[in-house]
């Protein structure tokens, strides 16, 4: 029973990532065929041709993602750090929920007129800056789990024993918090990664992230671009994910 | 100095643009603003608490949030008391982690592609002879009842729930409580129903709620899988905001105002209980 539970909930959840691959590698898949005879490598082929969209859409997403987790994962260390030390921690670090927690294209749509003001709209600026305003109290969340009382014990040592703010901070804390700016920094490039709804907004549809084309090519009924796109989002989730399953886990 | 200065900083990146946002669509849906308007009325008000669309609007949010929590709690629950209980399956554990590397927006074309009419569980049926054309298929996406953005947010959820709900029960040594339990006479229906499932639940309270807020405020899948009317909270308001009719922007900010009063009263409730529970790492 138990065995034939883990068997069905792991093909449920494999069976859409496999329709995607086939998806992608099949054309004019009508109803009622099912299994379909016709594979192409069109559509990848195309992606990978140097004039296409698709892989425009990749490296700037790519871009935005590396930038948004690089800077939300440094400033959110660096700021974490003075708020776990500050007397109001708490209170401090509840205001980082607000801003994460409300709908990001939500947020999007009440801050596009100021965004409009300041010529942010529709430039990729724009979008990293809208990105970071709500990913970045995210990584503050994040580090607040870090700066337990055993490490503010050591940091208070370290400065006991002579050492100086910069010593503590590069030889002590940044080597303790290595799984935590790794882990920060995936998260924050995943979030960026999968972004759509403030992307939309304000970037207008001029920044086309892959989620902004992968939409696109959803509303045109286009299934297989859409499967492409959608298999690029994924690809290089997929390499973290190998590496992660050939650890022990 | 440089503590100042960065706490500074970060109380006027976390606050500053909630409180333009906030203030732009409190003025906006009052008349101060925008282009239409011509000073202070309430107009835009009643007209939102009249519209029975916007009424329906938040609702209907709040009932698909409610839904989707419901639909993933239950399996997620069962999976966890396997998974602890059961013999160790790495394999099984590693494949639950898929979905948590798919975009919600994947997640919507793909469950779209399942459900449709012509989609593949369809093309099935037909194979199997249960329905002749797609219109004999049930409507499973775009539906009124949500099905199709209930089994996104399942296959989103799901697993998220059960690594949460596996990570309690290790924490709170759920299989030594277990031994205790049996050894004084609790049967195994008991252990489930009044120690299992309470525990698990009272320990992950916030951070139910807390997926209930971001599914309050759901968009991608929505807008992939949802009804033109009713629809979810957040395609009203982008849509009255960035659609072309000038006579609805006001009713737009309006909601917008009544969504992030009603997310920061529940955020401030949750806040009152300890915020450390509220990072599930």
């Amino acid at each position: 029973m138990r065995k034939l539970t883990y068997i069905s909930v792991g093909f449920l959840l494999l069976f859409p990532l496999l329709a995607l691959a086939y998806l992608s590698i099949v054309s004019n898949w009508m109803f009622p065929q099912l299994i379909h005879s016709n594979f192409t490598f069109r559509y990848w082929i195309e992606t990978f041709s140097s004039s296409n969209t698709l892989l425009n859409s990749f490296v700037t997403s790519l871009l935005v993602a590396f930038c948004i987790a690089l800077v939300a994962t440094t400033f959110g260390f660096v700021v974490s750090l003075y708020i776990m030390f500050h007397s109001q921690q708490k209170k401090m670090l509840s205001l980082a929920f607000y801003p994460y927690l409300i709908s990001p294209v939500i947020f999007g749509a009440m801050l596009n007129y100021y965004f409009i003001r300041i010529n942010l709209t529709g430039t990729l600026s724009g979008i990293l800056f809208a990105q970071w305003l709500y990913i970045f109290p995210y990584s503050i969340l994040l580090f607040s789990t870090f700066w337990n009382d055993r490490i503010k014990q050591l940091t208070f040592q370290a400065f006991t024993l002579g050492a100086s703010k910069y010593q503590s901070f590069i030889k002590i804390l940044i080597p303790l918090a290595k799984p935590w700016l790794l882990l920060c920094f995936i998260q924050c490039f995943l979030i960026s990664w999968f972004e759509y709804g403030i992307t939309k907004v304000i970037g207008l549809g001029k920044i086309n992230t892959l989620p902004i084309e992968t939409m696109k090519f959803i509303n045109e009924a286009n299934p297989h671009l859409a499967a492409v796109s959608a298999g690029l989002m994924i690809f290089p989730l997929l390499l973290i994910f190998v590496a992660f399953m050939r650890r022990e886990w | 100095m440089r503590a100042k200065l960065a706490i500074t900083a970060y109380i006027l990146i976390t606050t500053t643009p909630l409180l333009l946002g906030f203030g732009y669509s409190l003025l906006y849906s009052f008349g101060y603003i925008g282009l239409m308007n011509k000073g202070f009325t309430t107009e835009h008000w009643l007209k939102l608490f009249e519209s029975k669309d916007a009424i329906m609007s938040l609702f209907y949010s709040i009932l698909v949030a409610l839904g989707s929590l419901i639909t993933s709690l239950v399996p997620a629950l069962i999976m966890a008391y396997f998974l602890t209980f059961g013999k160790q399956n790495t394999v099984f554990k590693k494949i639950l982690l898929l979905p948590l590397f798919v975009a919600p927006i994947i997640v919507g074309f793909l469950v779209y592609y399942m459900l449709s009419p012509t989609g593949i569980l369809a093309r099935i049926a037909f194979a199997l002879h249960l329905i002749s054309s797609p219109n004999n298929f049930p409507t499973l996406v775009n539906d009124s009842f949500a099905f199709g953005i209930l089994a996104a947010h399942l296959f989103l959820l799901f697993p998220l729930f059960t690594f949460i709900f596996l990570s309690i029960a290790k924490k709170e040594r759920i299989i030594e409580l277990k031994q205790i339990a049996t050894t004084l006479g609790t049967s195994k229906k008991d252990f489930i129903t009044k120690i299992f499932i309470p525990l698990i639940l009272k320990k992950a309270d916030i951070l139910i709620a807390l997926y209930g807020l971001f599914l309050f405020g759901a968009y991608e899948i929505p807008l992939i899988l949802g009804k033109q009317s009713p629809r979810m909270v957040s395609i009203f308001i982008t849509e009255k905001l960035t659609k072309f009719n000038l006579n609805d922007i006001a009713l737009g900010h309006a909601m917008a105002v009544v969504y992030t009063l009603l997310v920061f009263l529940t955020i401030t409730i949750i806040l009152r209980k300890k915020t450390t529970k509220l990072i599930p790492f």
